[in-house]
């Protein structure tokens, strides 16, 4: 019964900071509401320049074409190719199509006429998809039909949704419990609670349960929040979300307590657990795809809890996906979850 | 001059003492360069496929093993209903379905016969894959026809300026460079300068008849040279690990560097101005300096594609000033004189906020 | 005499609390001047308006001829000051302390190395050990050291010997006075009475205002019921013989360092039992040993019949322990912490409520139950956590350092507790560097270098030392101390 006491300790702190409550408060919602505007990959509106060197009535057509589509933005009408390099160099435009001379009559002849793109490739994503979105309005030939499935408007907010979810769960779950150990360390109550009979179990129990409830609440601020805003819902079973949240927070937490046992100040927790955060997030396939990543990278994302948590967000968030078919990912997520938090028990030291 | 260097060689002992936070000072921008110029990448890559279809006639292998063939897909599954294709989905086993008819029409093709079904979670990459299949099934209904050369109507030459390679390094590093910066040069002097209060040796200091403000600035002062280090670290590795060449000068490359580091250190004395403990030292350049420059920076989304609002909000933000001078500088390789006006725009930041810090800064305790 | 040090009418406010009032002294050149008051009266921030820290909201005050508001800088370079708090800086080693806080104050460790070579060859064979490490007395004298080093007109330390060893204090004082020979005007503030009798004058401060300023003896006599309470009265009939702690040949080592060393003794059920010795002779770490916080590198203790090697979790649940830092939860209610321990302890769940009043009512803190720990002065922290840490009637509570930092009434109104507690049949363990509660100890141990050199009855003790008081027998003992009190 010791547990009931020292968790009723934990809420009566966490109530009565200044700042924890709100942070608990504010930052999903700040994460759901701005976030998802903000980080778009969404590629719209790329400033085109167009260099017609031909000036006939279909070179005409082609630029009204490309002014019309949704993702250019028709920015110069250059007289040369030096002075169409000059606006990508002065970041006035960001693609480059230049149309031939005698580009009306070689089609009219039945001959290719060929135009040139020049794209600024350093933003690689945007090169790719600017030339690919150019391709498509200037030959529109197609052999299948494409369906776009689970997002058919290709609405990027969609994708984003569920992983700012995952990424609000860590931040707040992780890095709390970080902190929490070792700032009883700086405060000397740890000493206190050292030489009374608490065991390490029921401690580190003590202090990862106020987590989960942390998590639940963040967690359904951002499913309503998701609603409301965006009108996303899980396509899947919502029980299946909060089930795999459970396990997940557990695992967080876990990682957060551990690194806090193993820290002496709360600068060297914050730091280490930021560089864990920095890598797990960018490894998690949460931006890009971990199937476009090398061979051995791919491996490294195995360890990382985090990958398995986004696929179970993404797959019952927009694919419907039911609770057996997120079985393999939960089972990880639960050895994840056993092994963090026995390290935490483990590495919690009432003695030296 | 010789309080100056004791301040800067203590402040050093500080940092050398503590090897896992010097260690991931050090480590951060090394293992982020590896993981962006090597792990993170958009292209698409083996892409897991599967194959809906009722059929085995010889066309339809024909464009099976077409796509198989490509570096972009892997076949993985051949299935016969949808709704096997559908579980293949939910399970989060494939990435791209292509449906074909029981019959294919060798000679009439359309656009209704084949049907690509790309995972739409992630819209970008699902537009991209579709056009990589579509343009293989293309080739390979091409091949089938048999009619001879097919006259395309345009013959269309890309070319992919600064970055031929299309990788995603060119992108990153000036990011990277940013954030480091900014991390290391804000939150390390704040979070520095705020534990000497906490600790009471500012008390010390204070009452010592040096300059408080100079105080301040000498402790700046490692934190500078640490990042001049790590810029030097993100260089190098960028040049003869990532191929990602500095194609403009390197003068004014160092030059605005040196400008965005008065930036960032001056933002991060602010910072210890106004708090009084270690953790809301941290909070504040957490929450309002380290989060806004990497989601309003264009570090990794594109400010152009934001709503108006926040593409205001970008400006007042220093990384983005400085994340776009180096694109230009180093990536593209302009002359210093296409930059001069975001140059300007740091440097009237870098006034106003030494400004501000000067004016905030206490020569007591409260 | 001249004026080296004038206050007049300062007043100073934290929002609606009023730190000072109305305060105005002098102190002349060369004077030893005494700054004495409870914990909260002040004493600090007249510290910090003097040494240009703060600012006073009204009045004026001028040190070395310089007003503390116009002319600060002037006063910041020929002051030194030792902040209450020990501010160095803990990663570095001493000689690097040193030779940075000489750079800062724009002279050389060599320049003035004559000032500081008595204090600091006690600290030369430590010159490259971190700060950090360094016991409670070395840390005070590194300060001073620092302090020292660029030859102020005058030196403002606050409280320096707090946690520090009375031999160790008593060196510490004389170093002052040599200072004070060499012309140097001194302001100290102090919370034992033999430090406050060798100033010049004291001022008696007490919420924010200044009671009296005069010589020693006249401060000491006008309100001796604060500084000088009578000593208490103790009847110790029903002590049985059985031994409660049993300790044989007990080692523990750091490294190549032997913290305590092959030490034996017991101690009897209902007994208080007091466990001197000087900064790091090894009490901390003994005591440590006995609740089950560490572990012994050789020999046997037990406990309650359990021992401490295998059976400290056993240990834990019959015993009491207050630390040295004060640990309770600053940010829970006072009624909270006693609950919280109380429920980790097992006291029924019914109980705690009605217990918890009782108690609050009997330490004089029940109208302050609904308070955060954190506003309650330190005296009252202390009694709290005392009472706190035998709320659920333990046969042994160890107390570590418990009243350090306050004044003599409120140490007093502290051992009154120790002593109730004691009637109830709990057996007191405790450590202290107040020879005037050794006093009050019923046995006494004395530790030097890891080892018991004395134990016996005070009043034995004194005998077998021809010694006046504890202080001169702890002299006599610590004074052979080759760890050099560390």
């Amino acid at each position: 019964m010791i547990l009931r006491y020292l968790i009723e300790k934990e809420f009566k702190q966490l109530k009565r900071n200044k700042f924890l409550p709100r942070l608990i408060l504010i930052f999903p919602c700040m994460m759901m509401l701005v976030m998802p505007w903000a980080a778009t990959l969404e590629i719209e509106n790329l400033r085109i320049a167009i260099i017609d060197n031909d000036q006939s009535p279909s070179s005409q057509r082609l630029v009204h074409q490309i002014e019309a589509s949704r993702y250019f933005k028709l920015t110069g009408l250059p007289t040369n190719y030096d002075k169409g390099i000059a606006t990508i160099e002065k970041d006035q435009a960001d693609v480059l199509l230049e149309i031939p001379q005698g580009f009306e009559k070689e089609q009219v002849n039945g001959r290719p006429a060929s135009t040139l793109i020049a794209v600024n490739a350093v933003n690689g994503s945007k090169g790719s998809l600017g030339s690919a979105y150019l391709t498509q309005i200037l030959s529109p030939q197609s052999s299948a039909s494409i369906r776009y499935q689970f997002n058919p408007h290709l609405n990027y907010k969609v994708f984003m949704v569920p992983a700012l979810m995952t990424m609000v769960l860590v931040m707040l779950c992780g890095f709390l419990p970080a902190l929490n150990v070792v700032g009883e360390k700086e405060a000397g109550t740890i000493e206190q609670i050292n030489v009374t009979p608490v065991s390490r179990f029921t401690f580190t129990l003590a202090k990862l349960l106020p987590y989960w409830l942390v998590g639940f609440i963040v967690l359904n601020l951002c499913i309503l929040l998701a609603w409301l805003v965006y009108g996303i819902t899980p396509k899947g079973n919502i029980g299946a979300i909060y089930l795999a949240t459970l396990i997940f927070v557990l695992v967080v937490s876990g990682l957060g307590l551990v690194i806090s046992n193993h820290s002496a100040t709360m600068q060297q927790a914050m730091f280490v657990m930021w560089f864990c955060m920095l890598v797990f997030i960018l490894m998690s396939g949460l931006f890009t795809p971990i199937s476009s990543m090398p061979r051995w990278a791919q491996y490294i994302t195995y360890a990382n809890p985090l990958r398995y948590f986004m696929e179970i967000m993404r797959m019952v968030y927009l694919k419907g996906s039911s609770i057996t078919d997120i079985i393999p990912q939960l089972g990880t997520l639960t050895v994840f979850a056993t092994v963090l938090n026995s390290w935490a028990i483990y590495s919690y030291k009432k003695q030296q | 001059m010789k309080q100056f260097i004791a301040f800067v060689k203590k402040e050093f002992y500080h940092i050398l003492r503590d090897p896992r936070t010097m260690l991931i000072l050090i480590g951060m921008p090394i293992v982020q360069i590896l993981l962006f110029g090597f792990a993170i990448s958009t292209e698409v890559k083996n892409v897991q496929t599967a194959i809906l279809t009722s059929s085995t006639d010889v066309d339809t292998r024909h464009i099976i093993d077409r796509i198989n063939a490509s570096e972009y897909f892997t076949v993985k599954y051949v299935v016969h209903n949808p709704e096997e294709l559908n579980q293949l989905f939910r399970k989060n086993k494939i990435e791209l379905g292509i449906a074909f008819p029981a019959q294919l029409n060798r000679q009439r093709f359309d656009s209704e016969n084949i049907q690509i079904i790309a995972d739409a979670t992630d819209p970008n990459l699902a537009i991209t894959r579709g056009n990589y299949a579509n343009g293989i099934i293309a080739t390979a209904q091409a091949e089938l026809q048999q009619v001879g050369i097919q006259h395309p109507s345009l013959v269309i030459h890309t070319k992919l300026l600064y970055n031929p390679q299309m990788q995603s390094a060119y992108n990153f590093v000036p990011g990277i460079m940013g954030l480091i910066l900014m991390l290391i040069c804000a939150m390390m002097t704040s979070i520095s300068i705020v534990r000497e209060k906490e600790t009471g040796t500012m008390e010390i200091l204070l009452v010592s008849p040096m300059n408080p403000f100079f105080v301040i600035l000498s402790k700046a002062v490692p934190y500078f040279i640490l990042s001049i280090f790590n810029l030097t670290t993100i260089l190098l590795l960028s040049v003869f690990v990532l191929d990602v060449p500095i194609s403009g000068s390197l003068g004014s490359l160092l030059g605005v560097s040196l400008l965005f580091i008065f930036v960032s250190l001056a933002l991060g004395l602010l910072i210890s101005c106004v708090t009084r403990t270690q953790v809301a030292a941290m909070l504040a350049s957490g929450m309002v300096l380290m989060l806004p420059t990497i989601i309003l920076s264009g570090i990794i989304f594109p400010i152009e594609s934001m709503p108006k609002i926040l593409q205001a909000i970008t400006c007042i933000i220093p990384a983005r000033w400085y994340i776009d001078i180096v694109r230009k500088l180093m990536i593209e390789g302009v002359p210093f004189a296409y930059v001069w006006q975001e140059t300007g725009i740091l440097f009237i930041m870098a006034i106003v906020l030494i400004g501000i810090t000067t004016r905030k800064f206490k020569k007591r305790l409260d | 005499m001249e004026h080296l040090v004038e206050v007049r009418h300062i007043s100073k406010q934290y929002g609606q609390v009023q730190a000072l009032h109305d305060v105005s002294f002098q102190v002349g050149r060369g004077e030893l001047f005494g700054l004495i008051g409870p914990d909260g009266s002040g004493k600090s921030t007249l510290f910090r308006i003097l040494t240009t820290l703060l600012t006073a909201n009204e009045g004026e005050a001028s040190v070395n001829g310089y007003d503390v508001i116009k002319d600060y800088k002037e006063i910041r370079k020929s002051i030194g000051y030792m902040p209450g708090k020990f501010s160095l800086y803990q990663d570095l080693t001493v000689e690097e302390n040193l030779s940075f806080f000489a750079t800062v104050f724009n002279t050389t460790v060599e320049a003035h190395y004559d000032q500081i070579k008595e204090i600091y060859d006690q600290l030369a064979p430590f010159k490259n050990r971190r700060a950090g490490a360094l016991s409670g007395g070395m840390k005070q004298k590194l300060a001073l050291c620092c302090a020292l080093i660029h030859d102020p007109v005058i030196l403002f330390l606050d409280e320096p010997t707090t946690g520090v060893d009375p031999v160790s204090r008593k060196e510490f004082w004389q170093m002052l006075h040599r200072l004070q020979e060499q012309g140097i005007t001194l302001i100290v503030s102090t919370p034992f009475m033999d430090e406050a009798k060798q100033c010049d004058r004291i001022a008696f401060i007490q919420n924010g205002t200044i009671k009296g300023i005069d010589i020693p003896k006249m401060i000491l006599e006008q309100f001796k019921d604060i500084l000088c309470p009578p000593g208490l009265e103790r009847d110790t009939t029903h002590q049985d013989e059985q031994p409660i702690i049993r300790v044989e040949q007990l080692v523990k080592q750091f490294g190549n360092f032997t913290a305590v060393d092959h030490i034996s003794f017991e101690v009897k059920r209902g007994e208080i039992f007091g466990f001197l010795g000087a900064n790091g002779a090894g009490k901390t770490t003994a005591m440590r040993i006995l609740s089950g916080l560490s572990l012994p590198t050789a020999g046997k203790a037990e406990v309650m019949g359990y021992d401490v090697q295998t059976q400290s979790e056993e240990i834990k649940k019959h015993i009491g322990y207050m630390s040295q830092k004060f640990s309770l939860y600053e940010d829970l209610k006072v009624w909270e912490n006693v609950r919280l321990f109380a429920g980790i302890y097992g006291v029924p769940r019914t109980e705690i409520a009605p217990r918890t009043e009782r108690m609050l009512k009997r330490i004089g803190l029940y109208e302050e139950r609904e308070t955060l720990v954190q506003e309650l002065p330190l005296g009252w922290k202390q009694r709290l956590a005392f009472s706190v840490s035998i709320f659920h009637e333990p046969q042994l509570v160890f107390l570590d350092e418990p009243t350090g930092g306050v004044d003599p009434a409120t140490r007093r109104q502290f051992w009154e507790l120790i002593y109730q507690a004691a009637e109830r049949g709990i057996t007191i363990f405790v450590t202290t560097h107040y020879m005037d509660e050794a006093e009050y100890c019923d046995r006494i141990s004395m530790m030097v270098d890891g080892q018991i050199k004395a134990l016996d009855t005070p009043d034995k003790l004194k005998d077998q030392y021809h010694a006046q008081n504890m202080d001169e027998v702890f002299q006599q003992l610590a004074r052979h101390a080759t760890r050099s009190s560390d």
